[in-house]
């Protein structure tokens, strides 16, 4: 059941931190169903400690989180992760000495059921050919691109509603960039998926993003559709 | 009476060992589990060195009874004290090059447990398990102080109370000193202090050594009391008793020592007079039950350090506005001859790590007197570069230059020592000192951080710690937080403890500073005083150079910038100018 203004996840308000190194100050964004959301901003600003509070592996200070209709503030990962919520780290996202068969079963480490967990399997491999291809070796000796590729297929063992990336262009060449965007664009068009990316690769980000919020040292600085952010010649203000 | 008597000497004398051990794990933050064993050294030291030459008419082959060098009781008592000094460097030397934490415990465990080996096998000195007996005790004219008999029992108990208040006074003297100032610091940042120019080797080293000196000294107070004593006598648990009595008492509190020494020492005949024989294994299970409770219930401990700082507090200092201490400060500054040479000049500087080139090139200059910021996207290098500068990475290639002079490659310390102080992005202030002390420490040349001048010049060091007090004041005056100057920096607004660390950069007399993102982490209403604060620092004539990621905020800090991508310098010049650079712009935000 979603909430009665559609949104499929609100944040509002959401001040969090480290001890008394304040990271975010009251934050408020939200994700539609089926919508590409992107979070902009400098290094330090807050966007993964973003993504944290809403997965639930952060306490907040003050604010709440609404997800599918429910409040989670008080949850925690292992409950949003049931409740259809995917967050894919931005550094070594995936298992390096396990195969990639094993990857993406341990992606969908809550499902229950064999069959869709094979199901899913061939529809990963389907939509990242080269995961087929070497499926019995191991991750860590993939490229960046390719292991990219695989932790994005272990978010999608879960089918998620909510999918969170953080920094999926960091350390992968720009025609990857490029490709892997194209396919979460597809693949949210296909699934009605939500997805939201943390990025500081702002031209990547505006060719895929419906809107686009920017965060600059804690705070939200700019909310805009994905066409006006393609149309900005200047972000440094932003930044 | 005699039986009290020696309940009191058992008290006393762990209570010795207690509050020395406070200072190198209270103080320093180094725990030890050594410290029975060095009793031992200096017991079994002081016994050799005090037992009669073998002579003939000295017969050595009656059982238990030794012989040695004949030496008069100080000078054994001196020498084991000597000793045991020296055998913790032994064992502290590693600690200070690389073990650390609980690492150092496993360390000082090993030292224990390999102790009692030896001490068990090496017959010639220790008497192995039978130990050594006949130890003359000490006689002052004709009184004589050991626990053979009643009244000189009582008589020694004295002497022991003597003995340990000058410990208490000692210890309580170095750990309230400005050399106590470098351990605290020693403890909660040790990368603090080579950052401003104060190597933390010598301090470390010397409290290791204090520490087992006094063990040594009061181990060879215990042989001349007891006149016999075996190995068992310095076993693994009472290493573990004092150490009890540190963590129950409260580290880094002398007097909270006090107390848990009393505690624990008196529980023991108290349990064996009320329970009797039977009290034995009662003994380790209150023991160990005690301080589980304690670590739930107070982890801090009975008397917490600074349980008495709000007593302190009284003497208020008149406030100083932030104009004022601009002007006492300007006075102090250090000066150069302007227009000499760039304060800080980079050139082809590079590093690798392993494959990866982090800086790959980087030339650039810092004008003297200005801020500079180092802006570039994720990876740029910017922090790698501030570790070359300040001597925490050596670089593959380049040189650097401060005011012309070639500093490539120094250590951390000298280079600080020649004028390069920085601050760090987790702040790394020490949150349980005191604000003043946090800043004061920074202060260079201190008397009062040498035993020496603690020791032979005590005027002196009162009056260089007043200046360096009223330093460290001006210091946070300057910033406006003079007023929380006896506050713990822990309770204070991370807006207000990056001031703090800022604060402490000012107080090193460094003309370069460099700032490691100052306003990182900081309330959005408190980011304008941390900016107000480095541009007051600029207004003093500093040298200030910043990594900085939010290009709004340089915009409105930095007089200049320098631009780097995968550690090369893209551009320099103001920050308007270039972030009108087209290639910048794409650089920075995809293309």
């Amino acid at each position: 059941m979603n909430s009665s203004d559609g949104n499929l996840l609100e944040v509002s308000d959401v001040t969090a931190g480290y001890n008394k190194r304040r990271v975010i100050t009251g934050v408020s964004m939200n994700v539609k169903p089926g919508e590409i959301v992107g979070v902009l901003g400098h290094n330090g600003a807050g966007k993964t400690t973003l993504l944290k509070c809403i997965f639930r592996m952060l306490s907040i200070e003050s604010g709440d989180i609404v997800f599918d209709g429910a409040s989670i503030a008080k949850s925690s990962s292992v409950k949003t992760v049931a409740s259809g919520m995917s967050f894919t780290p931005s550094e070594r996202p995936i298992f390096r000495d396990l195969t990639v068969e094993q990857n993406l079963e341990l992606g969908a480490h809550s499902v229950r059921d064999r069959q869709a967990i094979k199901d899913r399997m061939g529809e990963v491999m389907e939509l990242f050919p080269i995961l087929g291809e070497r499926r019995t070796q191991l991750a860590g000796r993939f490229s960046g691109g390719q292991q990219r590729q695989l932790s994005v297929g272990m978010a999608l063992m879960v089918q998620p509603k909510l999918m969170m990336l953080d920094e999926p262009s960091l350390g992968i060449s720009p025609t990857v960039v490029t490709k892997t965007f194209a396919t979460i664009r597809e693949l949210a068009a296909e699934k009605g998926m939500s997805v939201l990316i943390v990025e500081q690769n702002v031209k990547a980000m505006t060719t895929i993003a419906d809107r686009v919020y920017v965060l600059r040292h804690g705070e939200m600085v700019l909310e805009e559709s994905g066409d006006a952010a393609r149309e900005r010649s200047e972000w440094w203000h932003l930044f | 009476m005699a039986y009290y008597g020696q309940i009191a000497i058992n008290i006393l004398i762990l209570l010795s060992l207690s509050v020395s051990l406070n200072l190198l794990l209270g103080y320093a933050g180094r725990v030890s589990m050594a410290q029975s064993i060095l009793f031992g050294v200096g017991a079994f030291t002081a016994a050799r060195l005090v037992l009669p030459k073998l002579t003939d008419t000295y017969n050595a082959n009656v059982s238990g009874v030794g012989y040695g060098m004949g030496w008069p009781w100080w000078a054994a008592l001196l020498g084991a004290i000597v000793v045991t000094f020296i055998a913790a460097l032994v064992i502290s030397l590693p600690a200070v090059r690389q073990v650390k934490g609980e690492y150092l415990i496993l360390l000082t465990l090993a030292f224990q447990l390999g102790g009692q080996q030896v001490m068990t096998v090496w017959e010639a000195v220790t008497g192995g398990p039978f130990g050594v007996a006949g130890i003359p005790a000490i006689k002052i004219g004709s009184m004589s102080f050991s626990t053979v008999k009643a009244d000189s029992t009582v008589r020694f108990a004295i002497l022991m109370l003597i003995v340990t208040v000058i410990v208490i006074a000692v210890c309580w003297g170095i750990g309230e000193s400005p050399f106590g100032r470098l351990l605290k610091t020693l403890r909660e940042q040790e990368s603090v202090l080579p950052s401003v120019g104060k190597s933390p080797i010598r301090p470390e080293l010397l409290t290791f050594g204090i520490t087992a000196g006094i063990a040594g000294g009061i181990g060879a107070l215990f042989a001349f009391s007891q006149g016999a004593m075996t190995p068992v006598n310095f076993g693994l648990d009472l290493s573990i008793l004092i150490v009890s009595v540190v963590v129950l008492g409260g580290v880094g509190n002398i007097f909270g020592t006090i107390v848990g020494a009393i505690i624990l020492g008196g529980l023991d005949p108290i349990l064996s007079n009320t329970v009797g024989a039977d009290a034995i294994p009662w003994r380790a299970v209150i023991y160990g039950g005690a301080l589980v409770v304690m670590m739930m219930v107070r982890p801090q401990g009975l008397i917490p350090e600074g349980a008495f700082r709000r007593f302190k507090k009284g003497k208020s200092t008149e406030e100083m506005t932030p104009a004022e201490a601009m002007e006492s400060l300007s006075r102090v500054s250090a000066t150069h001859e302007v227009g000499s040479a760039p304060a800080l000049e980079v050139y082809g500087l590079k590093k690798s790590f392993g494959g990866l080139v982090a800086v790959g090139g980087a030339s650039f200059t810092i004008a003297e007197g200005k801020i500079t910021a180092l802006i570039g996207p994720n990876g740029a290098g910017k922090t790698t570069i501030f570790n070359m500068i300040t001597g925490t990475f050596k670089p593959d290639e380049g040189t650097v230059k401060l005011f012309g002079e070639d500093i490539t490659g120094l250590s951390v310390v000298d280079i600080a020592n020649k004028g390069i102080a920085r601050s760090f992005q987790d702040v790394r202030i020490c949150e349980q000192m005191t604000v003043l002390d946090n800043v004061a420490v920074a202060v260079p040349k201190q008397a009062g951080e040498g035993l020496t001048n603690l020791i032979f010049r005590p005027l002196k060091t009162r009056k260089v710690e007043r200046a360096t007090r009223e330093r460290a004041l001006e210091c946070l005056a300057l910033f406006g937080i003079s007023d929380k100057a006896n506050d713990l920096v822990g309770e204070l607004s991370y807006g207000d403890q990056k001031l703090v660390a800022i604060a402490r950069l000012l107080a090193t007399d460094a003309d370069v500073l460099l700032l490691d993102e100052p306003t990182s982490g900081v309330d959005p209403a408190n980011v304008e005083g941390v900016m107000q604060g480095v541009r007051r620092l600029r207004d003093l004539g500093r040298t200030v150079c910043l990594v900085e990621h939010s290009v709004h905020f340089v915009q409105q800090l930095a007089d200049r910038a320098v631009f780097l991508d995968q550690g090369i310098v893209l551009a320099e010049g103001t920050v308007d100018e270039l972030i009108n650079q087209q290639e910048l712009a794409d650089l920075y935000f995809g293309s």
